[in-house]
Order: structure tokens, then C-alpha cells, then sequence
């Protein structure tokens, strides 16, 4: 049971580091499956055709492909050699993602709009700058 | 009384709950929305290191409906008799699996009601996933008036970037 603040800090930080884990997780398996279907579609080639491609039965592609919950980098590296491709890397720092405006009309009665009171006024230029709405953190658990 | 208006009630009295991404620059297009008691029960707080982590993943697989993220029959799965409207999030990683039941309210628009550990239920037509089963109608009676959406097809229920099954 955490004792003090910083405890409970830990006890957050390893939550949301399981939480990116799966995050990551469902990603990739997003990413590599929308490429393996394209190649396949315009290739014309099946289950049993990529299977054949990377020495593996029909059996371990149709588990692969199922879900990542037993994905391993070696899983990511065959199913993208089957249709001759690779990944290309690029670490985006959560502080510098842009926010998104997409949102379900029913995800927003938790979000307020900003309200009037945040405007700031920039002296310089005397020009009034409305800050984007802050989103609120989001939080579950 | 619409369905929409019976969700703004339910949420705005906090009976419903919606899951928000941890990744906060995300789009949101989708919606998943928690019965307040299975909410509460999720939100435990948790100190064991395998619980934490495992319950941090579902609530990334929950996240990941909600964020418009791919989806197929490996994570929400309509469960038969389909005529029931249930539905089931499958959390599969790590083990002990997760299920978390529920019915669409609108297309996009998911209400998970109750949830079990998979090894607490024996196979597809056992007792206990019928009791499930059961435990999801009930809520949902006890929500809403409304029916729950009824369709044909998977894009019926989830209408982007889903499918039933891999393309290949």
C-alpha cells in the first residue's frame, strides 16, 4: 500500500506505463495489419501465400493475425517481410503531438469550453489571443 | 424519450461514465461509456504490480475503441444469440483475460455494463456466460428505456476503421 506522495507517484507512473505498453501494442498491430491487407489485396495474395513466404504454416499467420496479444518484435519483423516491407521509425514527444478536434459529440459534456475569463491580451501588438481549448487531463482510474 | 437524451441524462447525473484517453492529443471519434458501478469497480485503486498493469490494459483497449483505433472481432465481439444486443470487449492481454459486456446504444456509441475475468466462465454457452449475459440486460433496463441499436452488419454497429475479420 503506497505511504506518501511519492509512492502513489510510482504506483501512477507504472499504471499509465502499462497503459502505453497496450497502447502501443494495439497500434502496431494497427499499422502492420492495414499493411498486410493492402499487400495482400493488391497481390493477391492469401493466408497460405505470406505464410509460404516466410517459412511458416497457414496456422501461425492465422494466430498472428487474430490479435497482438502474443505479438513480439520477431512477429512484427516476419509479418512485414512477408510482404516486403519494414517499419520506419520516428519518436514524437508527447509535449509537441498536436491536439486533435475529432471528437464524439458525447465525449465533449466532459471537456468545458474555455471559458471568457482565459483570454489573454497580447500588449504588444494589442491583439486579443484566444487560447485553444485545454483539454482536460484525461484520467480513468 | 430518445436514446441520445437518456445518455446526456445519464451523464450528466454520472451514472455513465466516459472512458478518456490517457494520450491526450487524440481524437475522441468514438465513444465508450461505463455503467457508474463497473466504472467505480475498475477504478479500485490497485497496488500489486500485476494488477496494476492489468487493469492499465484494459482501460488501453477500452481507450483504443474510443480513440477510433482498429477494431475487430478480436476485441469486440458480438456475442451470440446476437438477437440480445450483448457485446463483449475482449482484453486478452496478459492473462487473467477480461471481458467487459455491453450493448451499442447508437452506432459508435458503446455502454459497458458489467465485466468478468474470462477463467471465472466455462465455455461460450456455460451458466456463468449466461448469467453475464443477463447481468448486461438487466442494467441496461435499468438505464434506459430505449432499446438497444439493433443492426445487420459489423459497420452497422462500429462504422470506421473495423471489421469483422483480417482482410487477408
Amino acid at each position: 500500500m503506497p505511504t506518501n506522495e511519492w509512492e502513489f507517484s510510482v504506483v501512477d507512473r507504472r499504471y499509465e506505463a502499462s497503459y502505453f505498453e497496450q497502447r502501443f501494442r494495439n497500434r502496431i498491430y494497427e499499422a502492420v495489419i492495414k499493411a498486410v491487407e493492402q499487400a495482400a489485396r493488391e497481390n493477391k495474395w492469401k493466408r497460405k501465400d505470406l505464410a509460404e513466404r516466410i517459412g511458416k504454416k497457414p496456422s501461425q499467420l492465422t494466430k498472428w493475425l487474430a490479435g497482438p496479444g502474443n505479438w513480439t518484435l520477431d512477429t512484427i519483423s516476419n509479418l512485414l517481410f512477408a510482404i516486403d516491407a519494414e517499419l520506419d521509425f520516428h519518436a514524437s514527444p508527447f509535449a509537441k503531438k498536436s491536439k486533435s478536434n475529432e471528437f464524439h459529440d458525447l465525449n465533449w459534456p466532459v471537456v468545458p469550453p474555455a471559458k471568457e475569463t482565459s483570454k489573454t491580451v497580447d500588449t504588444t501588438g494589442g491583439t486579443v489571443i484566444l487560447p485553444s481549448p485545454q483539454l482536460t487531463p484525461p484520467r480513468f482510474g | 424519450m430518445l436514446i441520445r437524451d437518456e445518455i446526456k441524462k445519464h451523464l450528466e447525473a454520472g451514472r455513465l461514465v466516459p472512458v478518456k484517453s490517457r494520450a491526450f492529443w487524440t481524437s475522441e471519434p468514438r465513444c465508450f461509456l461505463l455503467e457508474k458501478e463497473l466504472d467505480t469497480e475498475l477504478r479500485l485503486e490497485r497496488t500489486e504490480p500485476k494488477d496494476i498493469n492489468r487493469w492499465a490494459k484494459l482501460e488501453a483497449d477500452m481507450s483504443h475503441f474510443v480513440e477510433g483505433g482498429y477494431i475487430n472481432w478480436n476485441l469486440m465481439k458480438w456475442l451470440d444469440p446476437q438477437k440480445q444486443e450483448v457485446w463483449e470487449l475482449k482484453s486478452v492481454r496478459p492473462k487473467p483475460s477480461i471481458r467487459v459486456f455491453g450493448r451499442f446504444a447508437e452506432p459508435d456509441v458503446f455502454v459497458g455494463t458489467n465485466y468478468q475475468l474470462r477463467n471465472k466462465m466455462k465455455g461460450k454457452w456455460s451458466q456463468e456466460f449466461w448469467n453475464e449475459i443477463g447481468e448486461c440486460e438487466k442494467i441496461w433496463a435499468d438505464l434506459f428505456k430505449s432499446d438497444p441499436l439493433r443492426g445487420k452488419i459489423y459497420s452497422d454497429y462500429i462504422t470506421k476503421n473495423a471489421d469483422k475479420r483480417v482482410g487477408v
